[in-house]
């Protein structure tokens, strides 16, 4: 009895978020006018919608309990550095590529490839981000379906069905109109979720200082910072952690489509670190803690060879109200990853396979209802590779990340080396793939990840080939740019005005800061003599305030103190 | 040799600020690869240079004194816009009915000013950029006018107008 009643819970709090989410499709249908509204939402999106969109996309059904395991396995602080990779990959790609997303104009990561180098990059990064992509999306159907149905009992091909068709409905209807709103929400309740979680372990286990002094094996999971981590060049280990997250967001379309998205280069940066921010926050140490609450509660035998099931154990022990928020939380994680990844890769293949060979002519209305049909069929092929290929969803995040790798290093060359050639491009991303997969059918993956292989003969041969082959007009020795205008009728001279203007106002505002600055700091105690004093000291360019605040305070003259 | 429509108008966008591929692709409806390419053609010819050649510079273009000379003469009220705001007469435009509908969504800004909403976000941007709107909104942009951008309407009112 007891039983259908917590399946009557579960299924109310799962019901009740799947009509939110529909209710957003249906909402959001109403601003799609276009294929770019479609896919970017008509580059609206605001700073918190980018942030906690960014965030949503890695609480995937992996995640939470790959950083709870991790903790067991490997250390609190090594699980907690899962997601600092992806924190700092984030903050690095929005500071230094998301901008350049924005103002260059794309819609997809491919786009990027044909305006640094040519057409045949475009197609061979189309290539490798469709399959990375695709990776990603399959393995968030099997996730969320193995979650449903270890908690449900419901059967798999049930739920992992019930999961595709109710992100496909909201996504088809909406676009990233729809990701961007759904995706909020999802955050919301994963943060929700994990807090809950968390003050029910304090609550009912101890207090995180009691817990982590005494739990089994404390002084190398808690009390030393790699724990069990390596330097090695396998996963998971120190250099895989720090870099893999970052080759995976330059090499994956769905974290461009934030940027491209986004309201304004302003917004991307802001955006991107809130991302970081929130994920850092709610999916380091607090997820990695909760694996190190678990190995308390259920002993180290429990948990011995599979510390990736110690979260859903932390679920079940949960009493009846708080298991259906935390449910709620995975559910939503799932589906925002899946989402996200849905769009990413629907995207890529309509504007980059679809547009580029099939209907070169389509405009952005002609190509709705395609992306409509092909996020469907992609949706459909997730789900048949889920029932199909269930345990490859266990591979599925080092394979994004080591198909991702090979277009991530001709990136990031092409966009800080000016002399990288389309030659070179080309050849070292054939080299790169090709070497991937041979990574993945070798045993040599044991010893080294295949992103790492893809990483070192993509970077070498794009190098190498670059300085034997001729560059693009800009990359050439002896190319001299032309010298902008100074007529007085442009915006542009008018900038420089403005530069001149803005610095006058500044130098009166900073003149006015500081008398106000000097009067608020005038001394209100003392004799005549004391204050006498001071103003002398002052007048001669050192006083108290000075000492304080010595960046707010200007000596006469206008030199910095 | 002269430029073709395309490149007069992207030059033309470049006069007024909107120096960038995204400004570019939204105004002009076609892919950034496609227009990447008709501005690079365009700098080896040298009528615009690129802001730098490595990072974020290498999508925003500047004039030469060679692409200067093929922008067509602006009318008195028109320079005067351009050099004492910096705007065109359309962003003028759009500030005027912005100043007038507080808060508004880009689809009620694009329906009153009768422009496309890709186009009229390269010049929302634009606005945004000179300080003379504010953005707010989670998910879908609204704007507002901001002091100064009511001080430009009240200054140039009657020029603009005429």
């Amino acid at each position: 009895m007891d039983f259908d009643v917590r399946i009557i819970e579960l299924f109310l709090f799962v019901a009740v978020y799947c009509l939110l989410m529909i209710g957003i499709g249906v909402l959001t249908k109403k601003w799609v006018g276009s294929m770019s509204d479609f896919f970017t939402s008509g580059r609206e999106v605001g700073t918190l919608t980018i942030g906690l969109g960014l965030a949503a996309v890695i609480f995937s059904g992996a995640t939470l309990p790959t950083i709870s395991g991790l903790g067991i396995s490997h250390g609190l602080w090594a699980g907690s550095l899962y997601m600092w990779g992806w924190a700092l990959g984030l903050i690095i790609f929005g500071r230094f590529f998301g901008t350049a997303a924005r103002r260059s104009g794309i819609m997809t990561l491919p786009e990027w490839a044909e305006i640094r180098y040519n057409k045949n990059t475009r197609t061979l990064i189309s290539i490798a981000n469709i399959v990375a992509s695709f990776g990603a999306v399959f393995s968030q159907v099997v996730g969320l379906g193995n979650n449903l149905t270890a908690i449900t009992g419901i059967p798999y091909w049930l739920t992992a069905l019930f999961v595709v068709i109710l992100c496909t409905f909201y996504m088809y209807a909406g676009g990233f109109w729809a990701l961007s709103v759904s995706d909020m929400i999802h955050m919301l309740m994963v943060i929700i979720g994990i807090c809950v979680c968390v003050a029910f372990l304090i609550g009912t286990v101890g207090s995180p200082v009691e817990v982590m002094t005494t739990v089994e094996g404390a002084d190398w999971r808690v009390f030393s910072f790699f724990g069990k981590l390596d330097f090695s060049l396998r996963f998971p280990s120190v250099p895989s952690l720090v870099f893999g997250w970052l080759f995976t967001q330059l090499g994956c379309q769905y974290y461009w489509m934030r940027a491209v998205s986004s309201r304004s280069e302003k917004t991307v940066k802001r955006g991107y670190v809130l991302g970081a921010i929130v994920a850092t926050l709610i999916g380091s140490t607090l997820l990695a803690g909760c694996g190190i609450y678990a190995l308390k509660m259920f002993g180290a035998e429990a948990l011995e060879g599979k510390s990736e099931v110690a979260f859903g154990m932390i679920i079940k022990s949960l009493p009846m109200g708080l298991d259906g928020i935390l449910l709620l939380a995975i559910v939503a994680a799932c589906m925002s990853s899946f989402s996200s990844t849905l769009l990413g890769t629907s995207s890529t293949i309509v504007r980059d396979i679809y547009q580029q060979f099939i209907k070169p002519q389509a405009n952005e209305a002609d190509l709705i209802m395609p992306s409509r049909v092909i996020t469907i069929g992609v949706a459909v092929l997730s789900y048949v590779m889920a029932l199909l290929w269930k345990q490859g969803a266990a591979m599925a995040l080092a394979f994004v990340w080591a198909f991702a790798t090979p277009t991530a290093v001709v990136l990031f060359l092409g966009h800080v080396w000016k002399r990288v050639t389309d030659k070179a491009a080309n050849i070292s991303l054939a080299v790169g793939l090709v070497v991937t997969v041979a990574a993945y059918l070798s045993p040599l993956k044991a010893v080294i990840h295949p992103m790492w292989t893809a990483f070192f003969s993509t970077l070498i041969v794009c190098v190498v080939v670059t300085l034997f082959t001729k560059p693009r007009y800009y990359g050439r020795s002896d190319f001299k740019p032309g010298t902008p205008s100074k007529s007085s009728s442009l915006v542009q001279n008018r900038q420089m005005h403005c530069v001149s203007a803005d610095a006058e106002l500044k130098a009166f505002q900073d003149n006015a800061h500081k008398k106000a600055m000097q009067e608020l700091m005038r001394p209100w105690f003392g004799g005549a003599r004391y204050r006498e004093l001071i103003e002398r000291k002052h007048n001669s360019g050192f006083t108290v305030p000075e000492l304080i605040f010595p960046h707010l305070v200007k000596k006469e003259g206008g030199e910095l103190s | 040799m002269s430029v073709n429509a395309i490149e007069s108008q992207m030059l033309n966008y470049i006069r007024f600020g909107l120096n960038t591929l995204v400004d570019f692709t939204d105004s002009f409806g076609m892919s950034a690869p496609k227009l990447n390419e008709i501005a690079e053609k365009m700098e080896q010819e040298g009528y615009i240079v690129k802001e730098s050649y490595n990072s974020i510079g290498r999508f925003s273009w500047l004039l030469t004194d060679k692409g200067a000379a093929q922008l067509a003469p602006l009318s008195p009220e028109e320079e005067e816009l351009l050099i004492g705001a910096g705007i065109s007469t359309e962003q003028y435009r759009i500030l005027c009915f912005v100043e007038q509908n507080p808060a508004a969504l880009t689809m009620q800004i694009s329906r009153g000013v009768d422009l496309a909403p890709n186009l009229l976000v390269t010049h929302i941007h634009r606005l945004v950029d000179l300080g003379y709107l504010s953005e707010s909104g989670y998910t879908r942009r609204r704007v507002s006018a901001t002091e100064s951008g009511r001080q430009i309407i009240s200054r140039y009112k009657n020029k603009a107008t005429a």
